[in-house]
């Protein structure tokens, strides 16, 4: 067989794992080797100022112009690394998943982007402190209370469509899993405030997922 | 058979109806009215639409995977993996861009959503809604709008990327026909106009016959 040569690849992205961490999942699954550049907030603005749009994650393909956008980024590693079926109908079940974790991301994010930048959100740009942690407080408790709960239970009920899932898609390990680690991750080791971890564990096919996934050895030896 | 699923405005659904329409793919293009959405969110994916239908099969949600979809089975979206990334790229900073938009609908609606009172007088919600508008109209659309001539330069074909209408230039177009109908109330319809390659962009995308034709139906 011919080996593959690939190039070599840098991911850039903050020391957290927010939106560049289903990237990180995605190379480890693939198997493919990459350097997971992690920058500090003290050098964001230098960065900021050098990357094209403004943002990370950024993907360096053999030292070339870096590219952004974290989805377009997971897609291309998954076309890489058989993580992403070019059927059709598969394909759009992945993307399916793809974009509802998005969407999961962007709810549970809402209450840190709008301390970050109160104004984009209809709040005074001088609003003070406290009131801004109050309305991040009720937020959280509505997240807590229902869209969390709701966006577990569309997971839930898409494992449910298979007898026996193996993976969130199909048999096989897809990008859509990268991305849903990514999420479940997050709400497990409590890395958005106010959320208890203990939300996955009231879907059980989607706890036994959470807990399958974790076992497979490049992920385990990610995380250890 | 495809059948997709939406309201009857252009929002998320606008660029997979182009998509359809440049690939020259039948498809049944259902707009409900917003009395019957209780009744249809019962039975949508996920509690949302569009939603596509592939032969009368469960329908699927999310409108960035119906767009994949459709531009998969149109020849819109480049086999070839770098060509593939270039459009992911670009149809990720649209999505980014008019998630900039969100919070200014969202307003409106739901406030207490954005850390409002809930009962805050619909007056005082158009005011806030207007600012947000502005602010827009100052910071994210001309950010925004050079990407986008920015990369329609660096491409330098005419297009977003390759030689040819991609999903990426599908997306951007759907978000155009907002702007340019005054769907983003309070952002002038001539923002875009001051982008030379862009204005020309949409002139040549506008003036493909099945585009010019889907735009005149509507």
């Amino acid at each position: 067989t011919m080996q593959r040569i690939l190039p070599k690849f840098k991911l850039t992205y903050f020391n957290f794992p927010g939106r560049g961490e289903k990237v990180r999942i995605a190379f480890k699954m693939a198997g493919i080797e990459f350097e997971d550049e992690r920058i500090e907030f003290s050098q964001w603005p230098e960065m900021k100022a050098k990357s094209p749009f403004a943002q990370v994650p950024l993907l360096t393909i053999d030292g070339m112009p870096p590219v952004a956008q974290s989805a377009a980024i997971l897609r291309y590693v998954g076309r890489l690394g058989n993580l992403y079926p070019s059927d059709p109908e598969k394909a759009l079940q992945v993307d399916e998943i793809v974009g509802l974790e998005e969407d999961f991301f962007q709810a549970r994010s809402l209450p840190f982007f709008i301390g970050r930048n109160p104004r984009a959100y209809g709040h005074p740009a001088d609003i003070p402190n406290q009131d801004i942690q109050a309305i991040q407080a009720n937020l959280r408790s509505t997240l807590v209370a229902e869209d969390i709960p709701r966006f577990l239970g569309y997971f839930e009920a898409k494992l449910a469509q298979s007898e026996r899932p193996a993976f969130i898609v199909g048999d096989t390990p897809t990008v859509a899993d990268c991305a849903l680690l990514a999420s479940l991750r997050a709400v497990k080791t409590g890395t958005s405030p106010g959320v208890p971890p203990t939300l996955v564990d009231a879907h059980p096919r989607l706890a036994a997922y959470y807990a399958r996934v974790m076992e497979l050895p490049v992920i385990r030896a990610y995380y250890a | 058979t495809y059948k997709l699923t939406y309201f009857n405005i252009l929002g998320s659904a606008e660029k997979s109806r182009l998509a359809f329409k440049l690939g020259g793919i039948a498809f049944e293009d259902e707009r409900i009215e917003r009395s019957a959405w209780p009744e249809v969110k019962l039975k949508a994916p996920f509690g949302q639409v569009p939603m596509l239908s592939v032969d009368g099969k469960a329908p699927l949600a999310q409108s960035g995977a119906i767009l994949r979809y459709v531009g998969r089975i149109a020849k819109l979206y480049p086999d070839e993996i770098d060509k593939a990334l270039e459009v992911d790229e670009v149809i990720g900073l649209d999505e980014d861009f008019l998630r900039c938009l969100s919070p200014s609908f969202v307003i409106m609606r739901d406030p207490q959503a954005l850390g409002h009172a809930a009962d805050k007088p619909e007056e005082d919600r158009k005011t806030i809604q207007a600012n947000m508008r502005a602010a827009i109209a100052d910071d994210d659309i001309p950010r925004f709008f050079r990407y986008y001539e920015a990369k329609l330069a660096t491409t330098g074909t005419g297009y977003f990327v390759g030689d040819n209408p991609t999903i990426a230039d599908c997306q951007i177009l759907a978000t155009m026909r907002m702007l340019k109908s005054g769907f983003f109330e309070g952002i002038p319809t001539t923002a875009a106009d001051t982008f030379p390659l862009l204005s020309a962009w949409y002139e040549r995308m506008t003036t493909i016959p099945a585009i010019a034709e889907h735009c005149a139906g509507r």
